[in-house]
C-alpha cells in the first residue's frame, strides 16, 4: 500500500475580503498518484493548490510526506512540492531561462556544479535546452508552459501540482505537455478545465464547487456520469470512450 | 510581440561583444572619467576621444545609424540644462541681442561652457550606448551583481527587464480593445479613457507583481535573489581593456 503524501483535514479558507474559498475540505493523496481537481470557475481549485505549499495558510490541517504545513517546515515543503502557475509570465520571472531553472535549486541552497546538473536535466526534460540562455519573453506561449515546469522539475519534487497546465495551449503543445505529464514519475495534482487531460492522465478525480468538495472517485466513474458533471457545471469529455 | 530591445545587437561576434561586461564597464566608465576631466579647450583630445569611440563602434559592427539616432536622446536633456548658460555667465561678451524690452548677451565664457556640457555628454552617451548595446542585458545583470551593487538594484532592473515588456503587451491590447469599440466620442471622452485604461493598467501591474512573489515563494524565496555567477574573465578581457587604457593614458599625455 502507497504512503500518503499529502493528508488535507477539515481546510476551510476565506480570502481576505471574507469570500468563502474552501470549506471543511478532506483529501489524502497517495505517492505516486495523479489526481485532477476539477470544477467551475471560482470553484476553488487553485486556492487548494496555493495551500499544498503554505502560500495561503487556511483552517485545518494540510500534511505534505508527513509534515505539517507550517513556517518551520516551509523550506523542505518547497522543495518536495513543485507549484507551477497558471500563468507562465508570473512563473518566469528571472532575465534568463538558465536563472529561471537555477532560482529553486539556488534557494535549496545546493552546490554550484549540482544546480548547473539539475538545470540541464530539468530543462532536457521538456526538452527546452535550446532555449537556456533566452529570455523569457522572446518564448512562445508553449515554450513558457514547459519552462515553467522545468523551472520546479529542477528542484527534484515529489508532487508536481499544476495549475491549468493546458490552457491557452495549441493542440500539438497541449498534446506534447500531457505526453509529458504522462511520462512523469511522480505523484500529479493537476487543476483543471481540461477534462479530457484528466481523463488522460489522472487515475482520481475530485470535483470542487463553490470551496466544497463534493465527490471524489476513479476518472473514469466521474468522468461519464454525465448527470453529476452537468448538476456542476460541467460537461463529458469529448475523448470520452462511448462504452463508458 | 515585437520590441525595441535596448540590447538589440547584443547576439554580434565582435570582439567588444566578447569583452567579459565587468572588465566592459570598468573599461567604459574610466573612458567617460578621462573625457569628463578633459579641459573644455582640448578640442583636439575631444576629437581623438571621438576617434577612438569610432573606431570600437567600427568593431563592434553595430550599426552607426543605430548609434547615431540613439545618441540624440540626450540632445533635449542637454539643451534643457544648458541653453541659457551662454546667457547668464558673465565674462567678455560675444553677441547682445535685444527683443524690445529684453536684453540678452551672450559671453565667451558661456559658450565654453555650454561646450563643454555638450561634448562630454555626447562622448559619455555615446559611450554608454556603445557599452550597453554590445553587452547582453542580461550578462549586464550579472555583471553589476558580480560587482557588489547592492541586490536591490539588480533585482529591480532585473524585473524591469523582465516585465516592461508584458506591461507593455498588455497596454496594447487594451488601446486595441477600446480602438474596436470606438466610434466618434470627444476629445475629452477619450481622454478620460485613457486616465481609466492608465488605472486599469496599474491594477494589473500590482496584481502581476503580487503573483510573481508567490511564484518566488513556492520556489523557495526567502527573501534574496541568489545567482550562479557563470562569467569568466580572460587574458582577451585584460588585453583589450589594457589596450583601451593604454590609447586613453597616451591622448591625455599627448594630448592634454
Amino acid at each position: 500500500m502507497p504512503k500518503k503524501i499529502i493528508e488535507i483535514n477539515n481546510l476551510d479558507y476565506s480570502y481576505p475580503d471574507g469570500t468563502k474559498a474552501l470549506s471543511g475540505i478532506n483529501l489524502d493523496v497517495l505517492e505516486g498518484e495523479s489526481i485532477g481537481i476539477i470544477g467551475p470557475n471560482g470553484a476553488g481549485k487553485t486556492s487548494l493548490l496555493l495551500h499544498l505549499n503554505g502560500i495561503l495558510d487556511g483552517k485545518g490541517s494540510v500534511k505534505v510526506c508527513g509534515l505539517q504545513v507550517e513556517d518551520k517546515n516551509l523550506p523542505f515543503i518547497r522543495g518536495k512540492v513543485g507549484l507551477v502557475f497558471q500563468d507562465p509570465d508570473s512563473q518566469l520571472f528571472m532575465p534568463t531561462v538558465f536563472d529561471d531553472v537555477a532560482f529553486g535549486p539556488m534557494n535549496m541552497d545546493m552546490p554550484k556544479n549540482k544546480v548547473l546538473s539539475a538545470v540541464e536535466k530539468a530543462l532536457g526534460e521538456v526538452d527546452m535546452l535550446k532555449a537556456k540562455e533566452k529570455i523569457a519573453h522572446h518564448l512562445s506561449f508553449g515554450e513558457k508552459k514547459r519552462v515553467s515546469i522545468a523551472t520546479v522539475l529542477s528542484m527534484n519534487p515529489e508532487i508536481l501540482a499544476l495549475d491549468e497546465p493546458t490552457s491557452n495551449l495549441d493542440p500539438k503543445h497541449r498534446k506534447n505537455l500531457i505526453e509529458f505529464i504522462k511520462k512523469a514519475k511522480l505523484t500529479k495534482i493537476i487543476a483543471t478545465h481540461d477534462l479530457d487531460l484528466v481523463l488522460k492522465v489522472c487515475s482520481r478525480v475530485v470535483i470542487l464547487d463553490k470551496g466544497n468538495l463534493v465527490a471524489q472517485g476513479a476518472s473514469c466513474d466521474i468522468l461519464s456520469n454525465k448527470t453529476l458533471l452537468e448538476a456542476h457545471e460541467l460537461e463529458l469529455p469529448l475523448s470520452l470512450p462511448e462504452n463508458l | 510581440m515585437h520590441h525595441f530591445y535596448i540590447d538589440e545587437y547584443s547576439e554580434l561576434k565582435s570582439p567588444l561583444h566578447r569583452f567579459d561586461p565587468r572588465v566592459k564597464i570598468i573599461t567604459f566608465f574610466s573612458f567617460i572619467l578621462f573625457v569628463i576631466f578633459t579641459s573644455p579647450h582640448s578640442y583636439f583630445t575631444f576629437l581623438l576621444y571621438g576617434c577612438v569611440l569610432c573606431a570600437l563602434i567600427g568593431l563592434s559592427r553595430i550599426p552607426w545609424r543605430f548609434v547615431l539616432v540613439h545618441s540624440l536622446v540626450i540632445i533635449p536633456f542637454v539643451l534643457m540644462v544648458a541653453v541659457f548658460i551662454p546667457f547668464l555667465k558673465k565674462g567678455q561678451i560675444a553677441g547682445a541681442y535685444s527683443f524690445g524690452s529684453i536684453n540678452l548677451t551672450i559671453t565667451y565664457d558661456g559658450i565654453a561652457v555650454f561646450w563643454n556640457i555638450l561634448v562630454k555628454s555626447y562622448l559619455s552617451i555615446v559611450c554608454v550606448i556603445l557599452m550597453m548595446a554590445s553587452t547582453k542585458f542580461t550578462h549586464f545583470l550579472r555583471a553589476l551583481e558580480n560587482m557588489r551593487i547592492p541586490n536591490i538594484f539588480t533585482m529591480i532592473l532585473s524585473f524591469m527587464y523582465r516585465y516592461v515588456f508584458v506591461i507593455a503587451d498588455e497596454l496594447m491590447e487594451m488601446r486595441q480593445a477600446k480602438e474596436a469599440r470606438s466610434i466618434g466620442g470627444t476629445k475629452w471622452f477619450h481622454t478620460k479613457v485613457l486616465a481609466n485604461m492608465l488605472g486599469v493598467l496599474f491594477i494589473r501591474a500590482y496584481e502581476k507583481g503580487e503573483s510573481v512573489y508567490l511564484a518566488m515563494c513556492a520556489r523557495g524565496f526567502q527573501g534574496a535573489i541568489k545567482t550562479i555567477d557563470r562569467l569568466k574573465i580572460s587574458g582577451f578581457d585584460i588585453m583589450f581593456s589594457c589596450i583601451i587604457f593604454a590609447v586613453l593614458i597616451s591622448i591625455k599625455i599627448f594630448a592634454g
